[in-house]
């Protein structure tokens, strides 16, 4: 008898496993369907999606960084190691460089002086005044589909989604997501990077977009004047979240079957550090309203 | 003897969570390195494999949906794909029975190349068709080719985990 009873209860504990594990089979199959329905319907600019990209690289960005340090230690090292056998002309060539620099400087500053005074006569507004954040990059999180890094600086820092970020003075990319300590930017060689642009030479407007590989494309271009190849391509500030004359690229090459290829001036794989370029509109708004008797 | 069956409960937790820390550490350090030839491979797609691959009840179906939401928000693609790559590369090796995966590193490897290669082939077409232009098929190559070539090395270590702690404390 008791024999028997054991026996029932076996087959019983039996199927309640059997049915444990099917219903964990159609739990697993049920999101592996709605995942892929996910990818069509949520949008990678929701507001939601947004917020939890700031949360989840608030979350993770800290284990990145101490995981990250060490590497940059070492990275580091190995540099001053190669750097310490040059030293000696290196230092020649930057006192060299040091000097052609504060000759650039002062003549910047009477150009400045002359600038200001001539904005004075002719009444001319800026956009806003430019500032710069510089910070560090922590970690990357591209693929094959993104070209995107992590910065050590968020919205505690006044990091905002769509500011430029340079390198040297060149512009390397955006800001994309923004958490609270840590933000995301996308390279201008990203294939979603889309940077309004113009030839410096010509004035021409035209969009600047990734492909993912290390040269991106002028797209849109307005078909004015004939390019060349070398000719430097900065920003144009169209869209107002970029400021106008930051340098960008040249032009590399121009065929029928590539399009307009342009070299980046700073290649992805020696940012170390980078700033990022905060514009203020404030003030412009402020004397268009005051300027207009503009009233709530 | 009473200080060890003491702490084994403790042993055997710990244990149980390794497949889930060495996910997330892996996941963790392919966010620390820069992209070689533009690319990264998504290594965390081994351990998922490994551990799915070994049947630990301890590495459930909602630790490979957290790996593949934290891939999906870091990298800024279209969310909800690497949720479903994970998920199904897990569904595959856990519930197939044609292949004894776990007892042959040859046929391990060669599901794991041919699932992961339709998987990338398909999160390209999606993706470069409906959502993003100008994706270079030859990055996404590269980058499943060095996720081939890292298996053997991360199969080698979790391997070791496996067999030294995680079975001898959930044996």
């Amino acid at each position: 008898m008791g024999a028997i009873l054991n026996k029932l209860s076996t087959s019983k504990n039996m199927k309640i496993q059997i049915i444990k594990r099917l219903i964990r089979k159609i739990f697993i199959i049920l999101f592996i369907v709605f995942s892929f329905i996910l990818v069509f319907i949520g949008k990678p600019d929701n507001f939601i999606i947004n917020k939890t990209s700031g949360v989840v690289a608030d979350v993770m960005s800290p284990f990145v960084k101490i995981i990250s340090y060490p590497i940059y230690i070492v990275g580091t090292f190995i540099e001053d190691v190669k750097n310490f056998r040059s030293v000696n002309a290196q230092n020649i060539e930057l006192k060299q460089e040091v000097s052609k620099l504060k000759e650039q400087l002062n003549y910047l500053k009477q150009m400045e002086v002359e600038n200001n005074e001539l904005r004075k006569l002719t009444n001319y507004t800026t956009n806003g005044v430019n500032y710069i954040l510089s910070t560090r990059i922590i970690g990357s999180t591209g693929s094959g589909f993104t070209h995107s890094f992590i910065l050590d600086a968020g919205a505690k820092d006044g990091v905002k989604k769509y500011e430029g970020v340079l390198v040297d003075g060149y512009l390397v990319g955006q800001i994309n997501s923004v958490g609270n300590n840590y933000s995301r930017m996308i390279l201008i060689t990203d294939a979603t990077s889309k940077i309004p642009v113009q030839i410096e030479r010509t004035k021409t407007r035209a969009f600047l977009t990734g492909n993912n590989t290390d040269y991106p494309k002028l797209a849109y271009f307005e078909n004015q004047e004939p390019v060349e190849v070398g000719d430097v391509i900065i920003t144009s500030g169209m869209g107002g979240n970029l400021p106008s004359g930051i340098p960008v690229g040249i032009i590399g090459s121009i065929s029928e079957d590539n399009g307009i290829v342009v070299q980046p001036f700073v290649h992805h794989s020696n940012i170390d550090y980078v700033k990022v370029i905060k514009t203020s509109h404030t003030a412009g708004i402020k004397n268009f309203i005051s300027e207009n008797q503009i009233s709530d | 003897m009473v200080r060890k069956s003491k702490y084994k409960w403790l042993f055997s937790f710990l244990a149980g969570q390794i497949p889930f820390l060495s996910g997330l550490l892996i996941l963790t350090l392919s966010f620390v390195f820069n992209p070689v030839f533009n690319t990264k491979p998504t290594l965390v797609l081994i351990p998922i494999f490994f551990w799915g691959m070994e049947k630990i009840q301890s590495f459930d179906f909602i630790f490979v949906m957290l790996f593949g939401f934290i891939q999906d928000f870091m990298d800024g693609t279209q969310f909800g794909f690497n949720i479903f790559m994970f998920l199904s590369i897990y569904f595959m090796v856990y519930y197939q029975k044609f292949f004894p995966l776990d007892t042959s590193f040859a046929f391990s490897y060669l599901a794991f190349t041919i699932s992961t290669l339709v998987l990338y082939l398909l999160k390209y077409v999606v993706i470069s068709s409906m959502f993003v232009e100008n994706i270079n098929f030859l990055n996404i190559i590269i980058g499943w080719a060095i996720l081939i070539l890292c298996y053997p090395i991360l199969y080698w270590i979790l391997q070791k985990l496996n067999l030294r702690i995680v079975r001898k404390y959930n044996a």
